[in-house]
């Protein structure tokens, strides 16, 4: 009978140089971690050159993994710290002028002004978010990108669950604050 | 129900559409709540929607070759390092197996080199030998 390999198995094969063992890990996360480089990034395409950093890093990391934490952890971690310094690196080169942002639209169909004001409110959604303080933007994508529960993203955060739920009240307040003015 | 305590009940859901009965009733009455309400469900919206976006399942065969190609130079770059060392330890043995091989002549060398300074200092007619201890001396040359 054919089991799936588990997350473990992968991983020590992985670590004793097994590259096709490492393919599977990918494949089984590569949407999660994606997901996670969207919510601070919102675009596909950077978020996609994100995520396959981030495998490589990972990757290149492996030997120092020591199954204290689920390798999905460990990889969500790795993720969150990787899209925090993406979007820093961002923040800066658009302070300096040197990204051009182009907001995609997905209502091209549409009537201009419905398309306008929708636009409009996105790039508030998406200022919004970004305005959150780095751990609570952290919790926010976790919990509400990739669903994570309560004790997965205090995981993921090294916090108790009881400090990330108030993480997230906190975060969810803010973005309250923001939208409404 | 106060705007604040409809507020603070909103941040705490921590999905959206799961309002309360009382809730539900403020907001019907509360033009400003309904449209916190209503911004809050703009942002969920707006997370389901880059939620649903798929990444490209030919990421696994970049990520794969970018791994692969980060492994492959630096078997490249260790290849001629290792030879580069074997060179200068091959050198260095080449040296010293030089001076094993050439010691007796090294003694020989220094034999003759005590004779002809002998000579020349206390032979009555110093300079006479000296050419032909030479010759012999450094015939091996």
């Amino acid at each position: 009978m054919h089991t799936t390999p588990t997350d473990s198995d992968l991983v020590q094969q992985a670590q004793d140089g097994r590259t096709e063992a490492f393919s599977v890990l990918v494949d089984r996360y590569r949407q999660k971690v994606f997901q996670t480089c969207m919510g601070f990034l919102h675009n596909g395409d950077d978020a996609e050159d994100l995520t396959q950093e981030v495998f490589v890093k990972a990757w290149n990391a492996l030997s120092s993994f020591d199954g204290r934490a689920a390798f999905s952890t460990w990889l969500y971690r790795i993720a969150v710290n990787k899209a925090i310094n993406k979007t820093r690196k961002n923040k800066l080169r658009s302070f300096t002028g040197i990204i051009d942002e182009v907001t995609e639209s997905g209502y091209a169909d549409e009537d201009a002004e419905i398309n306008l004001m929708r636009r409009e409110q996105r790039e508030q959604i998406k200022s919004a978010v970004n305005r959150l303080k780095s751990r609570q933007k952290k919790a926010f994508v976790l919990f509400y990108y990739q669903e994570l529960s309560l004790a997965e993203v205090a995981d993921v955060l090294e916090m108790s669950p009881k400090a990330t739920e108030s993480l997230i009240f906190r975060a969810r307040k803010r973005l309250q604050g923001w939208l409404s003015r | 129900m106060t705007c604040n305590e409809f507020n603070k009940q909103l941040a705490m859901l921590q999905r959206s559409g799961e309002m309360t009965q009382e809730m539900q009733e403020h907001m019907d009455e509360c033009a400003s709540c309904k449209e916190t309400y209503e911004k809050e469900q703009l942002l969920f919206d707006f997370v389901e929607e880059e939620k649903a976006l798929k990444i490209s399942p030919f990421v696994t065969t970049r990520i794969m070759a970018q791994i692969e190609r980060v492994e492959k130079p630096s078997r490249m770059v260790a290849r001629p390092a290792f030879v580069s060392l074997l060179s200068v330890v091959v050198l260095i043995l080449g040296f010293f197996s030089a001076s094993l091989f050439s010691g007796s002549e090294a003694s020989s060398l220094a034999d003759s080199t005590e004779i002809i300074a002998t000579d020349y200092f206390f032979s009555a007619n110093p300079g006479s030998q000296i050419e032909d201890i030479w010759l012999n001396s450094y015939s091996y040359e």
